[in-house]
């Protein structure tokens, strides 16, 4: 017979994931909440449904002791964060520093022809 | 028929599969740094907003859902040894997972016959670099499928095609993880326009 308790956690999982996406396709494609508060929420109804699949589809809490699994998901997810934060950062800051327009490097060479360059 | 259990070694071998998805969690991570960093580059080409359909990709997120969730039942058969049951969610599995990609690659195809391509601008190569990554290892997983169907139909439910179905069914699981953030990140956000 198959377990009725873990086919019930597939279901709720299911179920529970297939709601999510509807419910964030609909405030984006109704047009009720926009720009970043819109971005707030979906991210927020991604991450419930990542934990909801990482429990309820791939069993991250029945592990065996050392708990390895969360052990390397957790490292992973600092790694992540380095990666995603760091590169957001850096290249937002690199973009800042490039690529003057025309009227800021007018005015830019006017200071330096000023100081005698 | 007789409940197929799993060794300590077959949980090594899991946890050894797991420790192989958290560094490809590092990979599509860094793709979608790349397409965070660059999507806002559209060089006179097309945005998110002027490409994305979304009901049709609201569509493909139901149908590799749905896979997850029949690969899941596939392996619970799978320990209740009925072969016919895994086989069959195994096939529906296979057809899910088969319409996703076939419906990815027509998107794709129509952005590339309206003249755009990953030439175009940042974002499109960007885009294309992330979600065709996913797709790649969609296709893995799908003639991955086609081999265990073989194998479980020929040698029946053993212990080796039992942890070799645990290890697919991770897989297909974390694809579908990975997705709802494209589904997000590239998708509903590329729609609202940040």
């Amino acid at each position: 017979m198959i377990n009725r308790r873990a086919l019930t956690q597939y279901i709720v999982g299911f179920v529970g994931s297939v709601l999510l996406t509807l419910v964030a396709f609909y405030i984006v494609s109704s047009g009720i909440l926009t720009g970043w508060t819109a971005v707030f929420y979906i991210i927020g109804l991604a991450t419930v449904q990542c934990m909801i699949q990482l429990f309820f589809f791939l069993h991250i809490s029945e592990d065996g002791r050392p708990r390895w699994k969360l052990h390397s998901f957790l490292f992973m997810l600092f790694a992540l964060a380095i990666v995603v934060a760091g590169s957001l950062w850096v290249m937002a800051s690199l973009n800042d520093r490039m690529m003057p327009t025309t009227q800021e490097m007018q005015e830019y060479m006017h200071r330096q022809s000023l100081n005698g360059l | 028929m007789s409940q197929v259990k799993i060794s300590t070694a077959d949980n090594r071998t899991l946890l050894g599969f797991w420790i192989y998805l958290m560094t490809d969690c590092v990979l599509f991570g860094s793709l979608f740094a790349t397409y965070a960093v660059l999507h806002q580059n559209t060089f006179g080409g097309p945005s998110g907003q002027d490409l994305f359909e979304l009901p049709y990709v609201l569509v493909e997120t139901l149908l590799l859902l749905t896979s997850s969730f029949t690969a899941g039942v596939a392996i619970l058969a799978a320990k209740a040894g009925r072969k016919k049951q895994v086989i069959g969610w195994l096939v529906a599995t296979l057809l899910l997972g088969l319409s996703f990609l076939v419906m990815e690659i027509v998107e794709f195809q129509e952005i590339l016959s309206s003249g755009y391509s990953w030439e175009t601008s940042g974002f499109l190569s960007s885009f294309f670099t992330l979600v065709a990554t996913h797709g790649a290892h969609i296709t893995i997983g799908l003639i991955w499928i086609g081999v265990m169907v073989w194998r479980v139909w020929k040698l029946g439910i053993t212990q080796g095609n039992l942890r070799r179905l645990m290890i697919f069914s991770l897989f297909w699981h974390f694809l579908d993880v990975v997705w709802i953030f494209i589904f997000t990140i590239v998708y509903l956000m590329g729609v609202i326009g940040i």
